[in-house]
């Protein structure tokens, strides 16, 4: 296991920096979208995406009463 | 018996200067390099909206990281 990981990976140069750079693009991705969805979940109810329906809705309730 | 009178000697084949043997053997690990220097590329334009447009959005599974449909009336003027 780890001789096949050390031959794949870190017997080359080549092959590290390449992992090195491959891995760090994918964790800006998966950072993001971590990040991203527990801040969303955290804020929820007080998002745009949470109000909007209630505003619109309040908006045309108002236009009801008069 | 004919004789030798000394070891005949040839010039491998070069190209640009390099032996053609070389550059083949060369070959193999300047493909992963290539593959590195793409990789470090894509890491560093990760946030470039014409790259985002152009390739990222477009890999599979990952894609629609890249696909940011912002509500107009939630966008900061």
């Amino acid at each position: 296991m780890y001789t096949q990981i050390y031959n794949l990976i870190f017997k080359r140069n080549s092959t590290f920096v390449a992992t090195v750079f491959a891995s760090t693009f994918l964790f800006q991705v998966g950072l993001d979208e971590t990040v991203t969805s527990w801040y969303e979940a955290r804020n929820k109810g007080k998002l745009w995406s949470d109000l909007k329906p209630k505003i619109l809705a309040g908006f045309e309730s108002e236009e009801d009463d008069e | 018996m004919a004789y030798v009178s000394g070891p005949v000697l040839k010039n491998a084949a070069t190209f640009g200067g390099y032996h053609v043997k070389s550059i083949i053997s060369y070959i193999p690990v300047l493909t992963i390099w290539g593959v590195a220097g793409g990789a470090a590329l894509a890491t560093f334009t990760e946030n470039w909206p014409l790259f985002q447009k152009t390739f990222y959005e477009k890999i599979p599974v990952i894609g629609n990281h890249w696909i940011k449909e912002v509500d107009p009336e939630a966008a900061q003027s």
